[in-house]
């Protein structure tokens, strides 16, 4: 049983759940081999009546991770991080492509397709949401 | 109830997406001529003023550290060159250049990491001098920030594609968010407009 109920869950990389906090479609889009630095992306529901609020992010493999968001300004593209991600009541929030992303730093290995990065999103009510993102490219022609 | 949404779906439909109208890029009233410049790959191969003639050209400034911009803006430009592969000739198709601005963390790794999105794709950088010349004469702009604890570094720089005509000058700036489609079809028409200038 156990058996079954692992496979089951390696199978469901793409849903992560905690106490009214859901990540869906976590992923990283591979990266160059020589990249020092690059990201995660999902989308973060809130199902429960309060605000919930992202404070932390710990990626497995690697030395750092952070909450950034990237801004375009009169043509200039640039990055800042971000201390606290609210995620309304009954809401949701998109981590996506040019606007906020986790930002992977001091990977301690070549991250190829196909693998999956343990992701810990820690919220301010000290509840830990683990998220696998998988990585695969999902922007290509989209 | 679930027919009417299915008869509006359908009459919207085809606007519902506001993104696809979007401008890619603005062309120039007035070409602007590209100075001397030398930068060159990780091997050390040139790439200079000369490597501009005969063929279209596009110029993305970035940095290889940059986890989100730059390598969304590579991908879709790969996605736009197979795009405008469609639409010109072989010999039309516009070869891809990243130029890092951050040659102090990318001169080993530069030419790899363009590769990485297109075996095609050129990536070069070089002495600041040089870099600040191609920068100025393409009217982008790039800033190193001052490193954090870890001794990371950000590098703000311009987000829009430089478009170098076979005449080697400016023609045109690709605009993000580089919809492959869209750009592909803005450098399809510009390169029509170019033909027909030359031609007159």
């Amino acid at each position: 049983m156990m058996r079954i109920l692992s496979a089951a869950m390696i199978l469901l990389p793409a849903l992560a759940q905690a106490d009214g906090i859901t990540a869906q479609k976590a992923y990283i889009p591979p990266a160059p081999p020589t990249a020092r630095v690059h990201a995660a992306y999902m989308s973060l529901h809130n199902s429960t009546d309060t605000i919930r609020s992202l404070i932390g992010v710990t990626a497995e493999g690697y030395g750092m991770a952070h909450l950034h968001q990237s801004m375009t300004h009169g043509g200039v593209a640039s990055m800042s991080p971000v201390a606290q991600l609210d995620i309304p009541a009954h809401g949701a929030v998109e981590l996506a492509p040019g606007g906020l992303h986790i930002m992977l730093m001091m990977p301690q290995g070549v991250v190829s397709a196909g693998t999956v990065v343990n992701l810990s999103l820690t919220f301010s009510d000290g509840e830990v949401l683990a998220v696998p993102a998988v990585v695969e490219d999902r922007d290509a022609a989209s | 109830m679930k027919r009417l949404a299915l008869v509006l779906g359908l009459a919207f439909g085809p606007h519902a997406s506001p993104a696809l109208a979007q401008v890619q890029g603005v062309m120039l009233d007035a070409p602007v001529p590209i100075p001397a410049f030398t930068l060159s790959d990780q091997a050390g191969q040139p790439f200079s003023a000369v490597d501009l003639a005969d063929h279209w050209t596009l110029i993305m400034f970035g940095f290889n550290s940059c986890p989100d911009v730059c390598p969304f803006t590579l991908g879709n430009l790969e996605a736009a060159i197979s795009e405008t592969a469609l639409r010109v000739s072989p010999d039309s198709l516009p070869r891809v250049v990243f130029v890092s601005v951050d040659p102090a963390r990318d001169s080993d790794t530069v030419t790899d990491y363009a590769r990485f999105f297109h075996p095609e794709f050129r990536g070069v950088t070089g002495t600041r001098d040089q870099l600040d010349a191609l920068v100025a004469a393409t009217d982008s702009f790039y800033r190193l920030l001052p490193p954090d604890a870890s001794g990371y570094y950000e590098v703000q720089h311009s987000s829009a594609v430089s478009v170098i005509g076979p005449d080697g000058q400016l023609r045109a700036k690709l605009q993000p968010p580089f919809d492959p489609g869209a750009t592909a079809e803005f450098l399809a028409r510009l390169q029509i407009s170019y033909r027909r200038k030359s031609n007159q």
